[in-house]
């Protein structure tokens, strides 16, 4: 209780990391609000307002090509980015880290192969496995979720596995073990409670490369597709119209890089205040 | 050494058998038939079974392993579907002009990024460490493709300095070419350059307490000397890792960078062979791809022990 107690004094007297969460806060709270904060549907259409300027009667970012209100479809936008890259991060996250205990507790050879494929998995530079995924899969938002979830599998995989490789030799463990514990509430009941912290650290950066993927994905043309809004294919979208329209290019550009941002700052935040040594 | 060297080599083995694993597995989880999906609904069966024939997906799936994993040895990744050429031959026309573009990015990353990470940590918790560490973590956060529009809107629609796409030509003349390369290579060197300069900070950071760079300072040396003499020399080394790392970022990004720029190079190559459904095509430059990231953190990794001994005994456990 102590210890979380002064790893939040910690947290909360970081500024960056509470500026980061209020970026991730204000993001989320667009996401689960979308339908009360947004001024309009953001897939009607009205042809003879398209492209219209920042500052616009009723359309405060303009409108697209379509005439379909920007401001709309960034609030919605969020829902989507943020759908894909938490579903992807927790299931990415759950096989990474079950895998991870199971490698680093039994060891031998199921550490081995489980650590050879992870390596294998991790050769792949990360967009790259997500397009080869998608064109094989095919477009639509469970495979991003199964695309940018098999991405982050590795990730999760190494942590907790060089966590449980520590924590396994501690004494403690040793003793719940001659009491009898079954290897299961060991790993559930012993280990994975002391590799939360990483866990959660890595998870917030996951989540930002989630978002970036999703966007990248999306641009490519290889994520959602039109008319749903998300912001990649709102920034495909503007990057015909660059010259006419910037805004729609950079102000869906500038939602990634703000929530991107915010999850950066915090997953720093979080680990300085977990281990203060790291903080250089 | 040597035992490292072999221990390191035999572990790239297995990491490029389990990768054409992966890959061959990931191009038969196609929905339904592959040879239909390709062809498209007009297709015939007699279409859809020449097709399945040319692909030899009539074949057990351990035969068609075994003749993918041969063709691979023999350096063939098999023919396009789209363009009926070898893919090994496209990718080899297409590889000088990523080469091009990564190299100018990378060099252009390491430029910023060394100085920038050296500053941060001599004047530590100064204006200069906040400004240099919140601009390299904006860098990591941003888009590589939202920042390349950004560069087109910016220096070719408003102010008409640079080309927005293309790729020059030296016969056109060295501005004509060097022009077409500036705004592609500072959008793909962006993160390289923003990793990089954390870590020069945090290990140069790491390397400025000991007690060797107290001593240079105690025997009356400059403080440019003790920092890039003595200092900078030792904190290369982890830096030497994380360059072979950010390789993959590079390679990533140029799918991305090349797509806004119109650059011909080999990640452009990728997103026209999505844009065709061509999955041999795919999977043949996604595989040559990853050999060329692995391999470069093989010689990373070794150079790595080269400078520093105790790597390699560490790694192959003898302590």
């Amino acid at each position: 209780m102590k210890k979380s107690n002064t790893v939040l004094n910690r947290l909360f007297r970081n500024r960056l990391a509470i500026i980061g969460m209020l970026m991730v806060f204000t993001v989320f709270a667009c996401a689960i609000f979308a339908s009360f904060i947004a001024p309009r549907d953001p897939n009607l259409m009205d042809l003879a307002n398209s492209l219209l300027p920042v500052g616009s009667n009723q359309h405060v970012l303009g409108t697209d090509e379509f005439g379909r209100d920007l401001l709309s479809r960034l609030i919605y936008g969020a829902r989507i980015s943020l759908t894909v890259a938490v579903f992807a991060v927790l299931m990415g996250g759950t096989i990474g880290t079950v895998l991870g205990l199971t490698a680093g507790y039994y060891g031998g050879k199921i550490e081995a192969v489980t650590m050879r494929i992870m390596d294998a998995l991790f050769a792949f530079p990360t967009v790259l496995l997500a397009i080869t995924l998608m064109t094989v899969l095919g477009q639509g938002l469970n495979n991003l979720i199964l695309a940018i979830s098999i991405v982050a599998i590795p990730g999760f995989a190494r942590i907790v596995r060089g966590e449980t490789l520590v924590i396994k030799n501690e004494e403690y463990i040793e003793v719940i073990r001659s009491l009898g514990a079954s290897d299961a509430r060991i790993v559930f009941r012993h280990i994975l409670p002391n590799c939360v912290a990483s866990i959660t650290v890595y998870a917030s950066m996951c989540t930002a490369g989630a978002i970036l993927s999703e966007a990248s994905l999306s641009f490519l043309g290889l994520g959602i597709q039109p008319p749903t809004a998300t912001w990649g294919t709102i920034l495909r979208g503007g990057q015909e119209f660059l010259a006419v329209s910037p805004q729609i290019a950079t102000c869906s550009g500038l939602a990634i890089l703000i929530t991107v941002l915010g999850f950066n700052l915090f997953g720093d935040g979080l680990r300085d205040a977990l281990d203060p040594k790291l903080k250089q | 050494m040597l035992r490292f060297i072999v221990h390191r080599f035999f572990g790239f083995i297995s990491i490029m058998f389990i990768v054409s694993i992966v890959i061959f597995s990931i191009t038969r989880m196609i929905p339904g038939d592959p040879a239909a999906v390709l062809l498209g609904p007009q297709a015939t069966l007699a279409d859809i079974e020449a097709m399945r024939e040319r692909l030899g997906l009539n074949q057990p799936y351990l035969v068609q392993y075994a003749s993918f994993l041969t063709g691979l040895l023999h350096g063939d990744l098999g023919t396009s579907i789209y363009y009926h050429q070898s893919v090994m031959s496209l990718i080899l026309e297409r590889l000088p002009n990523t080469i091009i573009l990564g190299t100018t990015a990378l060099a252009i990353a390491i430029t910023v990024a060394i100085p920038m990470g050296v500053l941060s940590a001599t004047k530590q918790y100064s204006l200069w460490d906040y400004g240099g560490m919140m601009v390299a973590l904006i860098g990591v956060s941003m888009p590589v493709f939202w920042l390349g529009l950004m560069l087109v809107l910016l220096f070719s629609v408003n102010l008409g300095w640079l080309p927005a796409t293309g790729m020059g030509s030296m016969k056109e003349g060295l501005w004509d070419f060097i022009s077409h390369l500036i705004l592609p290579s500072i959008a793909l060197s962006t993160i390289p350059m923003a990793t990089l300069a954390r870590i020069t900070r945090s290990s140069t950071l790491e390397v400025i307490r000991s007690d060797y760079v107290r001593t240079a300072r105690a025997k009356g040396l400059s403080e440019t000397v003790v920092i890039w003499k003595h200092a900078f020399r030792n904190a290369l080394i982890p830096l030497l890792t994380v360059l072979g790392l950010q390789i993959s970022n590079m390679l990533s990004g140029a799918v991305l960078t090349e797509t806004i720029f119109s650059w011909p190079g080999m990640g452009r190559l990728i997103v026209d062979a999505i844009e065709k459904r061509d999955f041999v095509m795919v999977q043949g430059n996604v595989l040559f791809v990853v050999t060329i990231f692995v391999t470069v953190n093989l010689i990373i990794d070794i150079l790595y022990a080269v400078a520093n001994p105790k790597i390699s005994v560490k790694s192959t456990g003898r302590e």
